[in-house]
């Protein structure tokens, strides 16, 4: 049993370790708050019950770009504005990104059923945008397309999804034995926003040709843009914004999800945990567009054969004709099934020095660490592939109810982000912050990622 | 045993306190972005034939032909399009000179702008023209809805002989100067 779950841990380190780049979640098994069964359903509590201060008991902002940072752009410098623009267009590709995700806990709460299970409950608001540089058609749209021969514009670079949607939740938190905790969390979906667009091909190329100066061609187009919750069932655009609030309490769109997860201990100082979350969908039907583009089209320019003012011949309309029948566009308001951006997350910690012994919800005593260190990843599935953090950090115990924990990240944004959260236990209120990137705080626009979390709890043990 | 690093974290915490946006100025947007973007337009072949009539005994002097060309009609050209060249590539193998007439019209089959005549001598294996229109100066081109281009063949003692093969190639491509 300890083999088969130890090679299932070093599975989903590997695979997250394998694949790809990305954001952090730091809260990741930082113990001794309830929001941590948010990041793990298989965390560890000692609470009796808890319930989060709506609206304040979770808040979550992570917002990062790659290729360049706001400061290139924006450093008042006087510098000229178009030669730094031109200089950030000329530094990015394709695989930058810019990604925003907020969330906010509108209720949280949970509730120790047994010795062994917690459960848990709430609902919350999040808001995810992601979208790659279309690095192709920006150059197209800022420089054109003279001198730019044979150069195959790519529609495949076309990669964004935004979502806005409410998710209401339930979990449990089991102990298995001495050794093992593990848990899941159901979610259902309310979507009141998506749009979407990935998985396009095709190109635009400009090259000489012997039947005119020049030819154009379309190769292999297939672009899709799927959107809901913009056009109502009357046809005309969403007139009122507070909809997009409203909808996101099951009034929109609706997916399931699941979370998993476990936590591991090889022996009392060494621990494992590891996660899976929003493993789901969501399924538009109400409020949908699609709108599609798909063919071949060579364009030479408009070939004069007719020379007969009696009878003149239509060449633009002809031209229409021929582009309509060799690249359709359409337009539908067909469903479609949007996937959830899944995270995974696993930490192996190590905790040492002195002990402390915590009463827990029965009158047992829980012994604890002073200090840990550790590392975790985090991974989370985006269209153009995984993202990737890694962390190592350090925790301690700065007295009994104040901890604190002080991490140093790689990904895609930077090699050198420092971040630091603590939790503060006041009779039964649990307040905790934490902040990524501090090197980067002192400057927002010259970093190029930030996370803030902080909440406040009611947490009974 | 307890870590003495306590004052970092105190450090940590503190520098947040001064977290802040150091000398940003977002006011300053203001991207002028000028692409030149290039299309292939007209392009056509004649032989001896096309300047002639059906009973191929009475030469043509001219013949004539035209598009709808809406290009300026989409409000983005009409918004930002600050300049347009035109670009021939001409070929003339008769044995006579052409002139060629580019006109834009409007939907009244007014002139919205002429380019200057372009003429061919004989026997050129290949020729390039190029002229630009500065919008500003000449905004009624603008309102061209159609494009017409008349091609001359320059007066002889004798006709052409249908059984003697002789081509012209006219080539156009049009780049646009936009300015955002």
């Amino acid at each position: 049993m300890k083999k088969k779950i130890y090679f299932l841990c070093l599975g989903i380190a590997l695979f997250v370790g394998l694949n790809g780049n990305c954001q952090q979640q730091l809260a990741f098994s930082f113990g001794e708050t309830p929001q941590t069964l948010m990041l793990n359903p298989g965390a560890e509590t000692n609470f009796k019950y808890h319930f989060g201060i709506p609206v304040l008991s979770n808040f979550n902002l992570n917002a990062g770009i790659t290729g360049f940072n706001l400061s290139e752009l924006f450093l008042a410098d006087n510098g000229n504005f178009d030669n730094k623009f031109e200089r950030v267009l000329n530094k990015l590709t394709e695989e930058d990104y810019i990604n925003i995700n907020a969330r906010i806990d509108i209720l949280n709460g949970g509730y120790r059923y047994d010795e062994k299970t917690y459960l848990s409950f709430g609902f919350y608001e999040e808001v995810d945008i992601i979208a790659y540089i279309p690095k192709d058609f920006a150059d197209l749209w800022y420089y054109g397309n003279v001198g730019e021969l044979n150069r195959a514009f790519s529609f495949s670079q076309l990669t964004f999804k935004a979502d806005i949607l409410g998710v209401l939740h339930a979990g449990i938190s089991r102990k298995v034995n001495k050794q093992l905790n593990i848990g899941a969390r159901v979610k259902i979906y309310s979507s009141s926003f998506n749009i979407e667009s990935n998985h396009n091909s095709g190109t635009f190329t400009t090259f000489e040709n012997s039947q005119n100066i020049l030819r154009q061609s379309l190769n292999d187009v297939n672009v899709e843009v799927r959107t809901s919750g913009l056009i109502g069932n009357n046809d005309k655009a969403l007139e009122n914004a507070t909809d997009l609030i409203s909808n996101t309490f099951l009034g929109g769109n609706l997916g399931i999800g699941f979370d998993f997860g476990f936590t591991y201990h090889f022996t009392p100082q060494l621990e494992l945990t590891g996660s899976i979350l929003d493993l789901g969908f969501v399924r538009h039907s109400k409020s949908t567009r699609v709108y599609s583009a798909e063919g071949d089209y060579t364009f030479d320019g408009i070939n004069f054969t007719g020379f007969d003012p009696t009878n003149p011949t239509d060449y633009w309309q002809q031209l229409e004709d021929d582009f309509d029948d060799r690249v359709p566009t359409d337009e539908t308001a067909e469903a479609y099934t949007s996937w959830r951006p899944t995270k995974i997350n696993a930490a192996l910690k190590y905790s040492f020095g002195d002990i402390r012994l915590k009463k827990c919800f029965t009158d047992t005593y829980k012994r604890y660490y002073y200090n840990s260190i550790g590392f975790q990843v985090h991974s989370i599935l985006r269209p153009k592939g995984p993202q990737l953090s890694f962390t190592s950090f350090l925790e301690t115990s700065i007295t009994e109810k104040i901890h604190s924990k002080v991490t140093h990240t790689i990904n895609d944004f930077s090699a050198l982000i420092i971040g630091s959260g603590f939790t503060f236990q006041w009779g039964n209120v649990n307040v905790f912050g934490l902040v990524d990137n501090m090197l980067g705080a002192r400057d927002l626009i010259s970093a190029s990622n930030v996370t803030v979390n902080f909440g406040i709890n009611i947490a009974i043990e | 045993m307890r870590f003495k690093y306590k004052p970092l974290i105190l450090v940590f915490t503190l520098s947040l306190l001064y977290s802040c946006i150091n000398n940003a100025d977002f006011n300053q947007v203001d991207i002028d972005a000028t692409p030149v973007l290039n299309f292939p337009l007209v392009f056509f072949e004649l032989d001896q034939l096309d300047f002639l009539d059906d009973t191929s005994t009475i030469e043509l002097d001219s013949i004539t032909d035209v598009t709808e060309f809406d290009a300026f009609q989409s409000s983005t050209v009409r918004q930002n399009l600050g300049r347009v060249d035109l670009l021939f590539e001409i070929e003339n193998m008769f044995d006579r000179n052409f002139q060629v007439e580019v006109d834009f019209l409007d939907d009244q089959d007014n002139i919205t702008y002429s380019f200057q005549d372009l003429t061919i001598a004989s026997g050129i294996d290949f020729i390039e023209l190029r002229e630009s229109v500065i919008i500003e100066r000449n905004p009624l081109i603008l309102n061209t809805t159609k494009a017409r281009i008349t091609v001359r063949l320059s007066s002889s003692s004798g006709i052409l002989d249908p059984d003697v093969e002789q081509r012209f190639s006219f080539k156009s491509v049009g780049i646009f100067y936009l300015f955002f």
